[in-house]
């Protein structure tokens, strides 16, 4: 009988042994790698991937040339002259088939609440897309685009009056008026003092006495002392236009403010956002732990006329879906299989990996990487000398070939992209990022410390791979030019809320870091205001005070002396509003800083940046991405099919 | 009598021990020999890893970004510049000390405790046995994640072994030990009743002594069993924490690369593009663990053969 078997029917029969099976997983195991490694890329491209490639060359230039070209223009006349130019092509090209579509975004994490008065953490879809702001400002245009508003007016110096678009209506179908409005700015300061602290830019308001209706439409702002960037503030999301029904209604009692009167006023939050909160062109259908999704409000008001970003009849796009992916591969895996419209985290290196895709159309974007920070604890650096010490002790052009391969710059504490205002050449920011190992060990041996410093910990969250690697090349850098004289250094990483609440920790004088590293400068992106780009950084009132130990009340002498100092700079080029005079007094304030070595250290940022969106993705004003304009961006629009 | 007695003996008689013949073991067990050939490789090139190297481990831009295979970086370069074959090489140091310190701590403390615990039997055993289910309840990098937040900044540095190592020895090893005291704690109460034991009690030995001296060696073979199979799991564990970057330091001049890490963080982007940062630290870690587990698999039919061939 058994003569009678074949050779399957033997083999069926035969046992599997663990050893039969390891060795079977060991050869298949072996095989697929050598054909992942045979998988890599082609390097046969043929000539169709050269055109879209010098097309896109060409609009790079194009678009380098109109950024540099605009970013000269500052008087408003000139930008009112362009937002009627943009109108008019817009409306020239405005044709029914670019209505429709879903837009396909994505977010690392879900919100951590939704008033936009107290957290900005992954909600700005929410924000942008279900609230009315004042008005989009495009700082690489110099350009604002009314939206809640129709108009302003600087009265005098410190006062300032606002005229509300008329016919808004809240989604429960309460008017949007000058009260709703006067409400929604007013309550930033007081859940900002009500909460101690809330993700809102204080600077944007804390020069401001009243904002009155003073008719139905009217809002007067009332300023206890000027300020040049006050407009610009008001274009952020926090100044959406809030319901204050909604506040009475479903708000949760967060504290007390004490006004300046004395009396006191309960203050409440509307975390949960209820339906009726916001007048935008979008409700909010989907909030859970996979995502949010937006879709269109049918009773959207008129933008008449629609300036630049804006059409008349509302977005074009009916509907936006963000998806929470928490892993940066995962979501480039996403965009590659054409289920994202953006992906505007891209490596410089990957951007091969995008070529010759039709679907995808990556943008490059040149000038000033964004933030790359490595913020130093003032408990323990407080003589200049120590800072300047660890200013002088990494590597600035081996940084630069390792961490920029394709291209870095040496970055100053304001960003290049307001050209107005960042006048520092780079041959001049050599002068403080110089690598001098021998200056730097006289200068820390020549410092004071109250609590010594041995050993230097470069503290970090484990969020983004680049920053293991800024760290990693910081912390070799930094113990080999101090290494000779007994000082050692680490890098410490962890999840993000723990770096965050570490950070932040001020239970003692100092913290249990030295160097606290944060941002990867690898995008850049600006709203326009210096102080948000990047100033607030080393401001002894916000993260000078909160995250590094550099405040006015510092129990250490030089950081307290130094904090007046830079405040009263601070004061100073915030009230200058002539651009020509700010600008000299924000290049003295730059200067300070680099000389001090001032609370944070702007290392070397990618001189270009990538941002990949889906081609079915048009007007999608990526110059502005990243500093969330776009996120309003109306005639934004999907080809169809 | 006398003959009688002399053909028990013979029959009876304990056969002279043979002398380990490691020709002749490689012989019966070709696999368990290929996985030793395996291990020694593995061993002797960490080992040799100061020597071997092309550039320092952590070193940037020793070549450019990305760069292929080459003359220079035999195994190419990472994104920023790192020599992989360099990397590969001192990574398979942490892992083999994490592999083997981890499967030290987890199986000789599952053991101990397994002989304690079983021995003294009653309310001891019941009450150890319900801590070993409680830790077999918790997912093993759930039990990692909680410990590296909880206990990692409070460890010493040990000779040879430094804060983050021995949190990454003691997260691995609470995930083992559980299981090796279950599997041992069955042994000790199948020999506690033997009656070996119940003649070393009757002639008044310690109970240290019986613990010792007759049931301890009898667990020697399954413990060294148990081994073989749990080191390669130990070194996946380390990659793993590793790759979620849970594992050793990664920056500065004495971080130690693992290929764990080495899979993971800035290098995933750069898979397609650059497929050798995959393949190389991930054949690497195949090869070591395959050679464990057919080296174990072997070790174990040799020492107990009424396993031989069961998957």
């Amino acid at each position: 009988m058994r003569d009678n078997e074949n050779y399957w029917q033997r083999l069926r029969r035969r046992p599997v042994t663990r050893r039969s099976f390891l060795v079977g997983s060991g050869v298949a195991a072996a095989g697929s790698a050598a054909i992942l490694a045979g998988c890599g890329d082609d390097d046969d491209d043929d000539d169709d991937a050269a055109a879209p490639a010098a097309t896109q060359a060409a609009a790079e230039e194009q678009a380098a040339a109109a950024t540099e070209a605009a970013a000269e223009e500052q008087a408003a006349a000139e930008a009112t002259e362009a937002a009627a130019a943009t109108q008019a092509a817009a409306q020239e090209d405005t044709g029914p088939d670019r209505h429709g579509g879903t837009l396909l975004n994505w977010k690392t994490e879900e919100d951590a609440g939704l008033d936009p008065g107290v957290f900005h953490l992954n909600n700005r879809e929410i924000h942008n897309g279900t609230m009315t702001q004042p008005y989009t400002y495009q700082a690489t245009k110099n350009l604002i685009a009314m939206d809640g508003m129709v108009g302003f007016e600087q009265v005098d110096p410190t006062t300032f009056v606002w005229s509300v678009r008329p016919g808004m209506k809240f989604h429960n179908g309460d008017p949007v008026d000058a009260e709703a409005v006067a409400f929604s700015f007013g309550r930033l300061e007081k859940l900002y003092r009500a909460l101690d602290g809330t993700h809102t830019t204080r600077t944007g308001y804390a020069f401001v006495d009243s904002f009155d209706a003073t008719d139905e439409l009217t809002v007067t702002e009332s300023w206890a002392r000027p300020n040049a960037d006050a407009p610009v503030y008001r274009a952020a999301h926090y100044y959406s236009f809030l319901n204050p029904r909604m506040v009475d209604e479903f708000g949760k009692f967060e504290g007390s403010y004490e006004r300046p009167d004395g009396t006191v006023e309960d203050v409440y939050s509307v975390q949960e956002l209820p339906a009726g909160s916001g007048s935008g062109p979008y409700t909010m259908t989907k909030r859970d732990s996979t995502g949010t999704r937006i879709e269109r409000w049918p009773d959207y008001h008129k933008h008449t006329p629609a300036d630049d970003g804006f059409v008349e009849d509302g977005p074009y796009i009916d509907s936006w879906e963000t998806r929470i992916i928490p892993d940066a591969v995962a979501a480039k895996a996403a965009f590659l299989a054409g289920d994202l419209d953006v992906f505007t985290t891209v490596d410089p290196l990957e951007v091969p990996e995008f070529e010759g895709q039709d679907h995808v159309n990556i943008v490059e974007i040149k000038g000033d990487g964004g933030l790359c920070m490595q913020g130093m604890d003032g408990g323990k650096f407080h003589d200049k000398r120590s800072r300047q010490a660890l200013q002088k002790s990494l590597d600035y052009e081996g940084f630069i070939a390792a961490i920029r391969p394709l291209g870095g710059q040496y970055a100053a504490p304001i960003t290049d992209l307001l050209p107005a205002y960042q006048k520092l050449s780079q041959q001049e920011l050599q002068e403080w990022y110089r690598f001098d190992p021998a200056e730097a060990q006289a200068l820390w041996q020549a410092a004071d410390f109250e609590v010594p410093v041995d050993n230097i910990k470069i503290f970090q969250s484990t969020g983004a791979p680049l920053q293991h690697e800024i760290s990693d090349y910081m912390a070799q850098s930094l113990a080999r030019a101090l290494g000779p004289i007994g000082i050692t250094a680490e890098v410490e990483a962890v999840d993000g809320n723990s770096w965050a609440a570490r950070a932040v920790d001020r239970s003692t004088d100092v913290k249990d870091w030295e160097i606290l590293s944060y941002g990867t400068g690898d995008r850049s992106g600006t709203d326009g205001i210096p102080n948000n780009s990047f100033l607030i950084n080393y401001d002894p009132r916000a993260y000078g005070f909160n995250a590094f130990n550099h405040y006015l009340e510092s129990p250490r002498p030089e950081i307290a002396e130094g904090s007046a100092t830079i405040i009263e700079m601070l004061n100073a080029q915030e009230a200058e509003t002539d651009p020509e005079a700010r600008g000299v007094l924000l290049t003295e304030l730059q200067r300070w800083i680099l000389d001090n070595h001032w609370c944070n250290w702007r290392l070397p940022v990618s001189s270009i940046s990538y941002f990949g969106f889906s081609s079915r993705l048009q007007d999608q004003g990526s110059a502005d991405w990243l500093n969330g304009y776009s996120l309003r961006r109306e005639s934004m629009w999907l080809e169809q099919g | 009598m006398a003959q009688e007695q002399s053909a028990l003996e013979l029959e009876y008689a304990i056969p002279p021990r043979q002398r380990f013949n490691p020709l002749k073991w490689a012989r019966r067990e070709p696999f368990g020999a290929f996985g030793l050939a395996l291990i020694i490789f593995i061993v002797f090139m960490s080992a040799a890893a100061p020597v071997l190297r092309t550039a320092p481990p952590n070193e940037f831009a020793v070549g450019p970004p990305l760069a292929g295979p080459n003359a220079d970086n035999w195994f190419g370069t990472t994104a920023r510049g790192k020599d992989v074959w360099s990397r590969v090489l001192f990574a398979g140091r942490i892992s083999l000390k994490i592999g083997v310190a981890t499967v030290l701590l987890g199986t000789l403390g599952g053991t101990l405790i397994a002989l304690l615990s079983a021995y003294a039997g009653g309310a001891v055993d019941f009450a150890v046995g319900r801590i070993a289910d409680m830790f077999i309840a918790i997912p093993g990098l759930l039990l990692a994640l909680v410990l590296h937040s909880s206990i990692s900044a409070d460890l010493p540095d040990l000779p040879g072994l430094q804060n983050e190592e021995l949190y990454l020895v003691v997260a691995i090893s609470l995930f083992f030990m559980p299981g090796t005291y279950r599997i041992m704690r069955g042994i000790v109460l199948e020999l506690r009743e033997s009656t070996y034991v119940e003649a070393a009690q009757v002639v008044g030995s310690s109970n240290f002594r019986i613990m010792w001296r007759h049931i301890a060696p009898n667990m020697f073979g399954l413990m060294i069993v148990i081994t073989s199979i749990s080191l390669p799991a130990a070194i996946l564990a380390e990659a793993s924490l590793s790759f979620l970057g849970l594992g050793v330091p990664i920056g500065g001049l004495d971080a130690v690369p693992s290929w764990g890490a080495d899979l993971s963080g800035s290098s995933r982007r750069f898979f397609s593009v650059a497929p050798w940062l995959a393949v190389f630290p991930g054949l690497a870690l195949a090869i070591t663990v395959f050679g464990f587990n057919i080296f174990g698999d072997s070790l174990r039919d040799t020492l107990d053969p009424r396993l031989r061939g069961r998957i």
